[in-house]
């Protein structure tokens, strides 16, 4: 008891210091480099954040995002803003910076780096890093003092705040004389985030330290001197270099990696795969014999999906066990009621698979061993994957057997990229396995990605065939209110209507590659320490992930 | 003279006759590199900075002949326009950067194998029936009969990654500056043993056969019995006697080899992400990067058909009987 007393106080002088001390409790000394794998064929001198050119290395590095969206705690985690809010009417916001934010060459950064950073999407599209002017969404941006800036909306909206952690914050100082910003290689980076400083640009190696007018120094950070990217080609070198410890940080398919990168030094060789978005097989519903809903149910109910996962995928990926259209990177948002309803459809069940087939009118009427449509016409229809995507073709190679298992007659079709993209946004598909978008800011997003009839024909998930003007009118009410509870009882009647309806077939979540190299750098997230999502090739969790890192 | 000019004549034609395909075949294939990019991105990549890249890239489509007449025009200009999957950089930046490696790569394998396989090749006819004309043959040729990347995975795989005492990629050792000291020559040379040995191990059995079999013939021949009756030395008759003869076909030989040598050297730098060619062009294909592409295989073209060129004029030079 008296020690659950001394950790209480702890805690409390802990928080009491949180300004100054680590969210951990622990604080490290400053100095190390990171080295990380990127993949690409040349370094270059370009740390544009517009081009994309080496996005990966600017992104959460250089440029402070205003804040970051931490969706594994599901918290937000404040950057160079302090708090946003919302108007009553949802038809703007107001962002509040910190103060005394500078960026790395002394300059104030202020309000009007924001609403010029903000402004350039208005002014030309391809720096619309937010997307919301091209949708209409912002009307105007404006500074109303040193520290404040306020957006107006051009309709209702409450979930705006998902898309600017995307903005680049850049200074007007410098890229206001820029030309053409689209071209501009910025090559002598000003920046606000923790890494700012170019010290080395070589084909193979790109090496950028400290800011020296970090706003958070004063809390120690970073802990890391310097990142060092390293430039590889492939999956397989990057296996190799973290083997050897020549890299800290990996986000790549290392294959059989218990055995080539854990076993040879388990103490620091790590990995942690926790779930990312949800892969599915769509089923074109216009056609039979997708048409009927018994058809899928009994689709769904033959897959056996934790043995797909282990023998398709190496075990890696988590396998879905329900069918309402979130995976488990959303499990926060699970509703146990409604999934309860549809659970059975994701559990192996080939007996009532069949006994629902032959009970639809499914039956072998020329006995070839497969069965036959109700109205005697043939079933054999293909599944679409992408030629060359191994694991997913192994997948619906699976998928196909365990079908022939209830006496439906499925082929995998590998095909080329264009083919199985417009196939999948025109709905010309049969059936077709692809992700989803249920690894965003909100699960609203992955409902929006899977029903809106705004969507259809730009995202490859919605031209199933299944739409209502309610669905509609219930994801548009969502985005335009702020009420949690209504936002709550929305998602319920969402999932209800995909467990119902059954679109497409959940398999598994993909897993987010990650491994880490303890050796030199320490602080790494992992399954018992899981305080963000590890994902390098988003600025965001990179931001958070890298602010913990610390040299041992 | 004439000589040397028709055969001018004929590397223009097959020149203009590579180009001609270089800029029909990529455009034969099917999708687009954009779409091939964002397939890449795996739903990365939103909608919406895909057509922005459209834009960004010109995929505006032209008529076929207007487009043909805009490349031959860059070519000769060295304007190969922006590689794709590193956009905005130049593609001619990007080579300029990338064929010295792969020539000093392909340039010293194939010399030292060509010299090495000369050496064996020659004593092993001299001395026939010994035992490096009956093992040497034999045995390299089993040696590169392994494909070749197999070769290389396998040396890769003891010497770089389980003893460690090789490197694993890059062309020298990334945190030495880029000078003319010994220290960044040595990583350089040191990073290139792996490399380099691979792409001998799966050469030099060609050249040991040639140059044996090709020495054999010229040891039959009279003037070989005349040399012997004047009584000059063995190492005279066998490098001014029978060499220079048996030579002549070995140069063909090497000049058709260097298209092979090309193809070689893609597997070996892929491996060794040895920052050649080989490695861009390959990484080029999957990108669909049409510009780094076509100026790869024009770039390799031209260096089959130089090398060929040369190996005239050696030929020239080593047979009087051309120079009528």
């Amino acid at each position: 008891m008296k020690k659950l007393g001394l950790t209480i106080a702890v805690s409390a002088i802990a928080a009491g210091m949180a300004l100054s001390a680590h969210a951990d409790g622990h604080k490290h000394a400053q100095g190390g480099t990171l080295t990380v794998p990127i993949i690409t064929q040349t370094f270059v001198d370009d740390f544009n954040p517009y081009t994309g050119a080496q996005g990966d290395m600017v992104g959460g590095t250089m440029y402070e995002p205003l804040w970051a969206v931490n969706a594994m705690q599901g918290e937000i985690n404040w950057r160079l803003a302090s708090g946003f809010t919302y108007d009553d009417d949802l038809m703007g916001l107001t962002i509040k910076l910190k103060d005394g934010l500078t960026w790395s060459d002394g300059e104030t950064l202020d309000a009007d780096d924001v609403v010029y950073s903000l402004n350039l999407g208005n002014e030309d599209a391809k720096l619309d890093a937010t997307g919301q002017w091209s949708s209409g969404k912002f009307v105007s941006v404006e500074a109303v003092d040193a520290t404040t800036v306020y957006i107006k909306f051009g309709a209702k909206d409450g979930t705006i705040d998902w898309h600017l952690p995307r903005l680049h914050v850049v200074p007007q100082h410098i890229f206001s004389s820029v030309e053409d910003i689209s071209t501009f290689s910025n090559s002598n980076p000003v920046g606000s985030g923790p890494m700012t400083e170019v010290t080395q640009v070589r084909d193979n190696q790109i090496e950028i330290c400290r800011n020296p007018n970090y706003y958070k120094a004063d809390q120690g950070l970073p802990y890391l001197d310097c990142i060092k990217f390293r430039q590889y080609t492939d999956n397989s070198q990057i296996q190799a270099a973290l083997i050897n410890d020549e890299i800290d940080w990996g986000s790549n398919f290392i294959a059989d990696i218990e055995k080539t990168y854990v076993a040879p030094n388990p103490e620091n060789h790590g990995f942690w795969y926790p779930a990312n978005d949800l892969i599915n097989i769509y089923l074109n519903t216009r056609e039979a014999p997708f048409s009927d809903i018994n058809f899928r149910k009994a689709f769904s109910m033959s897959l056996d999906r934790p043995m797909i996962v282990d023998l398709a995928a190496y075990g890696y990926p988590t396998p879905e066990s329900h069918v309402t259209g979130l995976g488990e990177f959303f499990k926060t948002h699970f509703n146990d009621e409604v999934n309860a309803k549809y659970d059975y459809l994701a559990e192996y069940n080939p007996e009532a698979a069949m006994a629902l087939l032959d009970e639809a009118g499914y039956k072998d009427v020329d006995g070839d061993g497969f069965l036959e449509n109700p109205d005697g016409s043939a079933i054999n229809f293909d599944i679409h994957v992408v030629n060359g995507w191994t694991d997913w073709v192994q997948t619906v190679q699976m998928v196909s057997e365990y079908l022939a298992e209830i006496g439906i007659k499925a082929n995998t079709k590998t095909v080329d990229w264009s083919v199985y993209d417009s196939a999948l946004k025109e709905g010309t598909y049969q059936a077709s396995i692809n992700w989803s978008k249920t690894n965003a800011e909100d699960p609203i997003q992955a409902y929006q990605d899977y029903f809106h009839t705004s969507r259809q024909g730009n995202s490859w998930h919605t031209n199933h065939g299944i739409s209502s003007p309610a669905v509609d009118e219930l994801i548009d009410e969502y985005t335009a209110t702020s009420d949690a509870d209504r936002r709550k009882a929305i998602l319920a009647e969402l999932m209800d209507f995909t467990g119902e309806n059954l679109a497409f077939v959940p398999l598994f979540s993909n897993p987010t590659w990650y491994q880490y190299n303890a050796t030199r750098i320490g602080g790494w997230p992992t399954a018992d320490n899981p305080f963000v999502q590890p994902v390098f090739y988003d600025s965001s969790r990179k931001l958070i992930t890298f602010e913990q890192l610390y040299a041992k | 003279m004439s000589f040397v000019l028709r055969r001018f004549a004929f590397y223009f034609v097959a020149i203009m006759v590579a180009i001609t395909f270089n800029f029909i075949m990529p455009r034969m294939m099917p999708g687009d590199p954009v779409d091939a990019l964002f397939a890449s991105a795996q739903g990365r990549m939103s909608l919406e900075t895909l057509a922005a890249y459209k834009e960004m890239l010109g995929f505006v489509d032209g008529p076929l002949h207007e487009q043909y007449f805009i490349y031959l025009k860059s070519i000769f200009t060295w304007d190969l326009g922006p590689s794709i999957m590193l956009y905005p950089l130049p593609v001619s930046d990007l080579l300029a950067v990338k064929v010295p490696w792969t020539v000093g790569l392909a340039g010293m394998s194939t010399f030292i194998s060509v010299f090495i396989g000369l050496l064996i090749g020659t004593y092993a006819s001299y001395h026939r029936a010994g035992f490096v004309d009956r093992f040497m043959p034999g045995f390299w040729a089993f040696v590169g009969a392994m494909p070749q990347p197999v070769t290389a995975l396998y040396i890769f795989f003891i010497f770089a990654l389980t003893w460690k005492v090789f490197p694993l990629s890059y062309g020298a050792n990334p945190d030495i500056d880029p000078s003319y000291s010994w220290e960044y020559l040595s990583s350089i040379l040191y990073h290139a043993v792996l490399p380099i040995s691979s792409m001998i191990l799966g050469g030099i059995g060609a050249w040991i056969f040639n140059m044996r079999n090709a020495m054999i013939n010229v040891l039959g021949e009279d003037y070989i019995t005349m040399a012997k009756a004047k009584g000059l030395s063995n190492g005279r008759i066998m490098s001014h006697y029978a060499a220079r003869n048996a030579l002549l076909p070995v140069v063909t030989a090497v000049s058709m080899q260097i298209g092979f040598i090309m193809a070689g050297a893609i597997f070996i730098e892929t491996v060794y992400n040895y920052p050649g060619v080989g490695l861009l062009l390959f990484k080029a294909l999957g990108a669909r990067d049409y510009p780094t592409m076509q100026a790869c295989f024009l770039l390799i073209v031209v260096f089959v058909l130089v090398a060929n060129f040369i190996a005239d004029l050696l030929n020239l030079w080593l047979d009087p009987r051309l120079r009528k």
